[in-house]
Parts: C-alpha cells; structure tokens; sequence
C-alpha cells in the first residue's frame, strides 16, 4: 500500500509488521510441527518445512521480476511497482487460509487426544527463559555460528565468484542460489535419513565440518566451486533437519514456543551484526580473510557442538543423541 | 580425531604451500637523486615544453638510472648501470622532430635497459556493452598519439619533486583534436614515485615497490568523447635491451587478495629470465578506479591484448635502445567491463603499474593473515582436541566404574 500511494513511512510501517509477523510466524509454525511430530518424524518434518520455504524463496526471486516488468508495461512508476507488491501480498492470504485450516486441526486433535489444556498448572511466563538448560543455549551458539558463515557469504558471494574463479555474472548466480536450490530438495530426504538413525548431534558435528571443508576449499583452492557449493548445499540442509528438533527435545512443551522464538532472535541478531561486519572486512582486507572469519565462525561452532555432547552426554543422559530405536523404546516407554 | 585434525591441516598446508612475506633485515634501499631537465641551459628547458626527469637511485652495488620524460610519446625508462654510471643529456638533439637517437649517453657500464612508453590513447564506441577492444570497429575507434600532446610544466604540477620522490605530469592541450581535453576541462595525468626501497603502497591497488621500481599513475580524467558508449584504452611498447631474452605477458593467479580486495590476479610484462640482475618488468593488478575515491565499489577491470610486434616511437625509449640489439613489443591495455557504466559513468579511470629492474616482487600472504588463521583455526583445534581426549578419559573411567558396581551386586 505505501508504494501504490508514494509514501516511505507507509511502506517502513509495513516492512516492521511484516517483520513482526514473519517471525512469529516461524516461531509458531516450528512449535506445531515439534508438538505435533515429537519422538517421531521430526526431522523430516523439519527438512519439509525448510525445502518448502527455499523453494517460495526462489520461486519468488525468479517471478518477482517478470512479475514487475509485465505490469510496469502498462502502468508505470510507484504505482505499478504497488500493484506488483499487491500481488505478492495476496500469497499472504494463502497462507492465511492455511493457518486457519492448521488451526481447526489442531483444536479437533486436542479434543481427540484429551491433550491437557494449558490453563491446568503449566503457566507460561517469558521469565521460563533463565530456566532453559544450558544445552538450549549451545544450540543457540551453534545456531548463530553457523549461520552466519553461510547467509553472509551468500549475499557477498558473487563478486567472489567472478573475480577469483573469472565466472560470468550469470554462473556466478548459479553457483550462488545453488546452496538454496540443493537444500530445497535435499532437506526432506536428509530429514527423512536423520529420523530413521537418530543421533542428531553427530549429524551436526559432521555438518559443520563438512561446511568447515567447503569454506576451506573455496579459500584456499580454485577447485571448481561448484563442487564446494554443493557439498556446502547438503550440510546445510543437514544441519537444519538435526539441529532444530533438538531443542523440542529438551524444552517441555509449553515453553517451546518461547524457546524457538528465542532462538529466531539470536541468530537474527546475530546475522544483523555480522552482516555489516562482513562488509567492512571485505572492503579493507578481501575475500581470503573473509573466509578465514567465516572458518573461525565455524570452528566456534564446532566447539559448541562437541561440548553439547559432552554436556548432554555427562549431564541429560545423552536424550540429544539417541539413535532412533532407542528413542522408539523411550515413548512407547512413557506411553 | 580425524575431525579436529582437519583445519589443523588446512593451517599447515597453507603455511607450506604460500610463501611468507618476511621483513628481511638485508632489505636494500637506495639513495635517490632527482634532478629536473639535468644540465640544460638551452631556453627550451625554462618554458616548460620539455619535460625530462633524471633519478639516480644509488644502492650499495649498483646504481638504477630512471628517466622519466613526456618529449615525444611518455615514457619511463629504468637502465642498471655500474657505481660510477653518470647520465648525459644532449640537449640539441631535443628539437629532432623524428628521432632522438643520442639524445641520451651513459658514461660507465650499463649493464641492463628496460623501458616502457605510451604511444597512444585510444577511444572506442561500445554499444554492446562487451568492454572489448577486439570487437571494436574500426569507424568507431578514435586513436590520439600521445607524442602530440602538449604537457604542462613540470615544476608547476610537481613542486616537492625532491622531498616526496614523487611527480606528475599533465597534459594540458591535444592540438589535433582541442575537443578531448578542452571540453569537459579535463586532464590526463601520468604520476611516478620512486620510493627507493621495499614498500608497498598506501592507496588502491596497494602495489609493492622494491628498490628497484618506479610506480606510475596513469589518471583519465573528464575526456571528452563524441562517441557513443565510449571507452577508453591505451597502447603502450615495452623494450628491453637484451636482444636473447624474450619479453613475456604474465597473469598468475593467487588465493590472496588481502592487498586488493576482490583481485586475485597479478599481471606482468617481464624477461624471460627470473635471474635476479638481469631483466626488467612492468607489474600490475588488472584492476583500475572509476573516482579518485579508490575502493572496491568502483573499481572496474583492466585488460591487456597479448604482446604484438612494437614499433618504436618517438620518444626516450628512442635515445635508450639507440643502436644496440633490443626486444620491442606492444600491448594494448583496455580499462572496464560489462555494466560499470562505460567511461562516461564517471569519466574517470585511473590505473597503476610498476616499471622495474630485476626480478617481478611477489605477492605473498602476509604475516597478519597467517596469525589470523592460527589463531583463528588452530585455537579451536586445540580445544576440540582437548574435549575429544577428555571424552575418552570419561567413557574408560565410566567404564570401569561401572564393572565395580556390578562387581559389589554379585558380592
């Protein structure tokens, strides 16, 4: 609406609702996916949801642009660019509808399960957050670490890809989108994979090195990049199918909205900052100590991950890293 | 373990493969001499139409003679003599219109010439956006010699010569064609430092001078051109003196672009031979600057045709390879690239190259970036190391607490 009336205000107001949205969003939809799917198909949920999101993310990339260029042929200037906008708002209605209809299952499946109403001695209270265990917190570390060594990247990417491997600006932009493209159809068969062995923190300890070895080959070699691009493509959709349903694990149901809401901001805030940073490493130093930021990134990242096991190993009686069997065993367990 | 082992292995490769810059206490560096127009008392030299630079960079073996002139197409040439080598400049054959063959003599032994001159400044039209003197036309491509161009004096754009070991010349008229420099007020403007010893440059694209290098600036500021999508490019002849050695178009290929950000190629016209002594070269980063406000948002790229048969113009180039035995190629070095906005973006471009003797200097991997990676990498490794032994001392000593639990049950 602000670019179809030509107001900067209007479209930064709608930007900030947008945003404030958005992540709620991610935060609830996550937390229905862990209550519905816990202890079972969870990470092929997860590698789901994730393929399903990159895959609207290009789709978007691809279409927006044609999108615009058809309508501005008629109706020129801020005008078409709202009528533009417009229609990408109207997917938001489709998600809408979705919601609803998640919405209306949900309440007739807590009615089917008898699933004890919230109002019977599990408050919520955001002050929950000083009670989560210190493994949430690694998670969170190791959420922030690693992502910031991959998002960055991407966006500061192509320029890299045209001067040191003396790609065209169009295969630069393969090579760039590949990481999503991959994850978009890999994350679902990870997940799937990740279900049936359990074991998540050695799926994300063997992730962050596997991206540790990509950012290696992509500094220090002129191996062609769309190999590392690929492998990097894989680890990510890796680490996302093991790293999010672990914190479902250890958080108790009532809190996990919480919990993931959390985690968005960490690693959002996380990304924010570091994005500016790589800027400015990249403008004075270049690329090679850029990547060598990233590495280190990882490494931190590394560290998280092992003393999670160590932790969890020591202290929550290994829960994080259970293969499946074991897990079957514990909920037939508790049932 | 094979997963903490890893960045330690990437650490060390790199630390074998990469060579370290080190600062070398032996670093020579050489007493620099810079005189202007050296002993001329003809009234040409007072008015400013001829510019003739004279540096003498002594070291502790030999000394490096640098001309820097703009009498006929500009050049910049670099003779390695003996101890005792003196220039001589014989100002009456200045006014040769054709030739100047023995306007320059040596006393002592010059053991080695290397020279590089820029013969023209050429202007081609690029609708198609390709950045590329190859598919130029030949109505379209505008030629200006630069043995034409009328420079300012010396005295007056170069004023602390002597104390910043650094001067510029700057062309002021293009008599065949008043339009080029005349209607936007514009300058072309070639600027040479001789710092004299080992340093790398403070601004974009950061090159390395060494003892033995003159850096030059070549600045295209506000040229004018009625061509449509004009671009801009530069012919310039490369001569050595040493009739068996080949002369070479060189572009490698580094992992390190810490120096220019986003540049990980260096190129250079040199000698066949990387003996030390012998040899001469021309080096730079193929990347120049669309503002004089140097960094990577406007930097655009720089290409080179490959070396052809040169033709030797009119210039210092001329007295310098007088009649002995020398190699004389041409290159054609073309300024930008697709979608920076073509010269007239900005109508501005400046590039910057290093004219030596001896061998090329080599980029390597500084020191602070290997401390970096270190520290950045091998802090982690460790650590991960630790915790890994720390797992295994836990799972043996869990181990055998366990066997003596069951023991005291059978008890």
């Amino acid at each position: 609406m602000g670019a179809y009336v030509n107001q900067l205000w209007l479209m930064d107001a709608g930007r900030f609702i947008f945003g404030i949205g958005g992540e709620s969003l991610s935060a609830a939809q996550t937390t229905y996916a862990a209550l519905w799917f816990n202890d079972r198909e969870l990470n092929l949920v997860f590698g789901v949801q994730l393929s399903f999101s990159r895959v609207g993310s290009t789709v978007n990339m691809n279409s927006m642009r044609p999108l615009y260029d058809a309508i501005t042929a008629t109706t020129s200037g801020y005008q078409g660019l709202g009528i533009a906008l417009f229609i990408a708002s109207s997917t938001c209605l489709f998600s809408l509808l979705c919601a609803i209809v998640l919405g209306y299952y949900d309440w007739r499946a807590g009615k089917i399960l008898n699933r004890a109403s919230m109002a019977a001695g599990e408050k919520v209270r955001l002050v929950d957050v000083k009670d989560f265990p210190p493994s949430f917190w690694l998670i969170c570390i190791i959420c922030v670490a690693y992502y910031v060594a991959i998002f960055p990247f991407i966006s500061l990417g192509l320029v890299f890809f045209e001067s040191k491997f003396d790609m065209d600006p169009d295969s630069a932009n393969a090579v760039n989108s590949l990481v999503y493209i991959i994850s978009a159809v890999a994350s679902p068969v990870l997940g799937f994979m990740i279900d049936k062995s359990g074991r998540n923190i050695f799926w994300v300890i063997g992730s962050i090195t596997i991206t540790l070895g990509s950012h290696a080959l992509l500094a220090f070699t002129f191996l062609n990049p769309y190999v590392a691009m690929v492998i990097l493509g894989l680890a990510y959709s890796l680490l996302a199918a093991s790293l999010w349903p672990m914190v479902a694990i250890i958080i108790p149901g009532h809190q996990l909205g919480t919990a993931y809401g959390v985690m968005q901001s960490v690693q959002n805030a996380g990304l924010g900052v570091v994005s500016i940073l790589c800027g400015m490493i990249v403008d004075s130093r270049g690329y090679l100590v850029l990547e060598v930021f990233f590495m280190s990134f990882l490494c931190m990242a590394l560290i998280a991950a092992v003393l999670l096991f160590i932790i969890d190993q020591s202290r929550g009686g290994g829960k994080l890293n259970r293969s499946a069997a074991q897990r079957k065993k514990d909920s037939a367990d508790a049932e | 373990m094979s997963l903490s082992l890893f960045p330690l292995l990437v650490v060390l490769a790199l630390a074998a493969l990469v060579p370290v810059e080190c600062s070398d206490g032996a670093a020579i560096e050489r007493q620099v001499n810079i005189t202007y127009n050296p002993d001329c008392a003809s009234s040409v030299c007072q008015n400013g139409s001829v510019n003739l630079v004279y540096v003498r960079a002594v070291g502790p073996h030999d000394v490096i003679h640098y001309v820097w002139s703009t009498i006929g197409a500009p050049s910049v040439v670099a003779c390695r003599g003996s101890l005792d080598s003196e220039l001589h400049v014989f100002w009456d054959k200045v006014s040769n219109s054709s030739n100047l063959s023995g306007l320059l003599s040596f006393t002592g032994d010059i053991y080695h010439s290397f020279g590089i001159a820029l013969t023209k400044l050429i202007s081609y039209s690029d609708d198609g956006d390709q950045a590329s003197l190859d598919g130029a036309s030949v109505n379209t491509t505008k030629m200006y010699v630069l043995e034409d161009f009328e420079w300012q004096d010396f005295r007056q754009t170069s004023p602390d010569l002597v104390s910043s070991q650094q001067g510029v010349f700057v062309a002021r008229a293009y008599p065949p064609d008043g339009q080029l420099l005349n209607h936007l007020n514009g300058s072309l403007s070639i600027k040479l430092t001789v710092p004299g010893k080992d340093v790398r440059a403070d601004y974009l694209p950061h090159l390395q001078n060494t003892e033995n290098t003159t850096m030059v600036d070549l600045v295209l500021d506000q040229l004018f051109s009625n061509l449509s999508s004009a671009r801009f490019a530069v012919e310039a002849v490369v001569a050595e003196s040493d009739m068996t050695q080949e002369l070479l178009l060189v572009s490698s290929k580094s992992i390190d672009d810490e120096y220019t950000p986003g540049v990980f190629t260096m190129s250079e016209v040199r000698t066949d031979t990387l003996g030390v002594l012998d040899g001469g070269f021309v080096q730079w980063k193929p990347v120049c600057y669309l503002s004089d406000d140097r960094n990577m948002a406007n930097a655009t790229m720089v290409k080179t045709s490959g070396l052809q048969q040169g033709h030797l113009p009119r210039s210092i180039l001329q007295a310098l390879v007088d009649d002995r035995a020398f190699t004389l190629k041409s290159l054609n070095v073309s300024f930008g690239l697709r979608k920076d906005g073509w010269y007239l973006g900005t109508n501005y471009t400046a590039w910057t190259f290093t004219v030596g003797v001896g061998a090329p200097p080599y980029e390597a991997v500084s020191v602070l970036v290997i401390a970096v990676i270190s520290v950045g990498l091998g802090v982690p490794v460790v650590l991960i190391a630790l915790s890994c032994v720390l797992i295994v001392v836990r799972k043996r000593q869990g181990s055998s607490e366990s066997a003596q639990t069951y023991e005291s049950i059978n008890n």
